[in-house]
């Protein structure tokens, strides 16, 4: 039984670390940071680099719809934002083999960035007109960039704890 | 020699290479989505409904979480010397005393104010009703303006009806759920008020552009406006109450913009405004 229970937490894991940075940037950062609705794409990143069996498609789908919910965006809008990501991800997974920390973290600045222009111009389509970019653009890309050494260090920390390299 | 974590944590190396399309579950998802966006955007999908339900539930988990935490404020109200409690004493009794003042005054120019109503004829709201609520989430992105405060249908809070502090108009309520509701703010792209400009009363239409500075849109031809005009909703449509101050008007360079009055980037707490000339 607590095997089971264990066995069940440690699938879910990346679910709820990325549940946990959703809830994260609602309730708490807002205060101090504003990181924007794609600060939960660390964790993504990080599980699609790790585990990708451990976050299926369906799962990316729902957390899209849950911050387009809370966000008051259209629902679908975020998730087809990460599954570009996704699909780019891919592609460039399969370029390099066995990236350094510093290859990843550049090429995570790559996405991020794409992923803010994305979004830019989904909202732009929505509006039926070129949205304003402001400083706030460029200030919520920065600091996303800076955090996010922080959050891969604690989710491998935790990836190392769970033993969820693995088979499960 | 190196220690174990730190090692694995600069020298990444990816052990497995999965590929994550095969099959046709990528594609099926992405259709998924966007058939989700068409829907919702159509209104097709009730989406407000799902909405309403998860927003409820995801402030009441909150709350139930926070609830049941321990409350250091009371424990460390219970290391309170007793000279503080005695200088917080006589300090709550100045307070009380100011704000019976305070209270005296208002009935005085309560009082005042419906003389000079009945004075013009008008018909005064049979029940004046603001709400004060505290905004618990501030769901501002860089394209979308709202907020969520913690009042819904249990305080009689509908939709369109206006958010506003001393300083003024803030938005107006967009989704109204149990016991939350969302705000749309005025900076928001999508909202529209219709208002009046300077001591001349001038018509027009204030917008909001997801910044801090809102355009002014259908002016009428060679119609000129001073710099420091106060920006008044109109009333006209009958979704705001006429007369609550908005914000003031600043040229640059020939553009006129409007700055609201309130810090539209933080707010903390709102008076809603139960409206009931609403669709007079």
């Amino acid at each position: 039984m607590l095997s089971d229970i264990k066995h069940f937490f440690k699938i879910s894991f990346p679910s709820l670390s990325i549940l946990f940075l959703i809830f994260l940037n609602l309730f708490i950062s807002n205060n101090f940071f504003d990181f924007g609705q794609l600060f939960v794409f660390h964790a993504i990143f990080f599980w699609l680099l790790y585990s990708p069996q451990l976050i299926p498609f369906y799962i990316i789908l729902i957390f899209g719809i849950l911050q387009d919910i809370i966000y008051l965006t259209p629902i679908g809008s975020t998730a087809l934002i990460f599954f570009l990501l996704v699909f780019l991800f891919e592609k460039y997974n399969k370029f390099f083999l066995e990236p350094s920390f510093f290859e990843l973290f550049i090429s995570f600045i790559a996405l991020f960035t794409i992923g803010m222009v994305a979004l830019w111009g989904l909202n732009s389509l929505f509006n039926l007109n070129f949205l304003l970019i402001d400083i706030n653009f460029v200030y919520k890309i920065l600091l996303n960039i800076f955090f996010f050494p922080i959050n891969y260090f604690f989710l491998h920390l935790f990836f190392k704890k769970f033993n969820l390299n693995k088979k499960l | 020699m190196q220690i174990g974590g730190m090692t694995s944590f600069v020298n990444l190396k990816i052990r497995k290479k999965k590929d994550l399309f095969s099959g046709y579950s990528f594609v099926f998802f992405v259709i998924l989505s966007i058939t989700l966006i068409v829907f919702d955007k159509k209104d097709i999908l009730d989406s407000s409904y799902i909405r309403s339900k998860i927003v409820n539930s995801i402030f009441l988990t909150k709350d139930l979480l926070l609830s049941n935490l321990p409350n250091f404020d009371k424990l460390t109200l219970s290391f309170t010397s007793k000279n503080e409690l005695i200088l917080e004493n006589q300090y709550l009794r100045e307070k009380v005393e100011q704000n019976n003042l305070f209270k005296l005054k208002s009935e005085k120019l309560e009082i005042e104010n419906n003389i000079l109503r009945k004075e013009l004829s008008l018909q005064p709201p049979s029940i004046e009703n603001y709400v004060l609520v505290k905004v618990i989430a501030d769901t501002q992105t860089d394209y979308n303006k709202t907020i969520i405060i913690n009042a819904g249908e249990n305080m009689n809070i509908s939709k369109g009806d206006s958010a506003l502090t001393n300083k003024g108009l803030i938005g107006s309520v967009i989704e109204v759920y149990d016991k939350y509701s969302r705000i749309l703010l005025i900076n928001d792209i999508n909202s529209k008020i219709p208002v009046r400009v300077g001591k001349n009363n001038k018509k027009a239409i204030i917008s909001g552009n997801n910044t801090n500075k809102m355009d002014l849109l259908y002016l009428k031809e060679n119609v000129s406006f001073d710099e420091g005009d106060i920006v008044y909703t109109s009333g006209d449509g009958g979704y705001f109450n006429s007369g609550i101050p908005i914000g003031i008007l600043k040229q640059d360079n020939n553009a006129i913009h409007i700055e609201p009055f309130n810090d539209i980037s933080e707010p903390q707490y709102i008076n809603v405004f139960i409206n009931q000339y609403k669709n007079f």
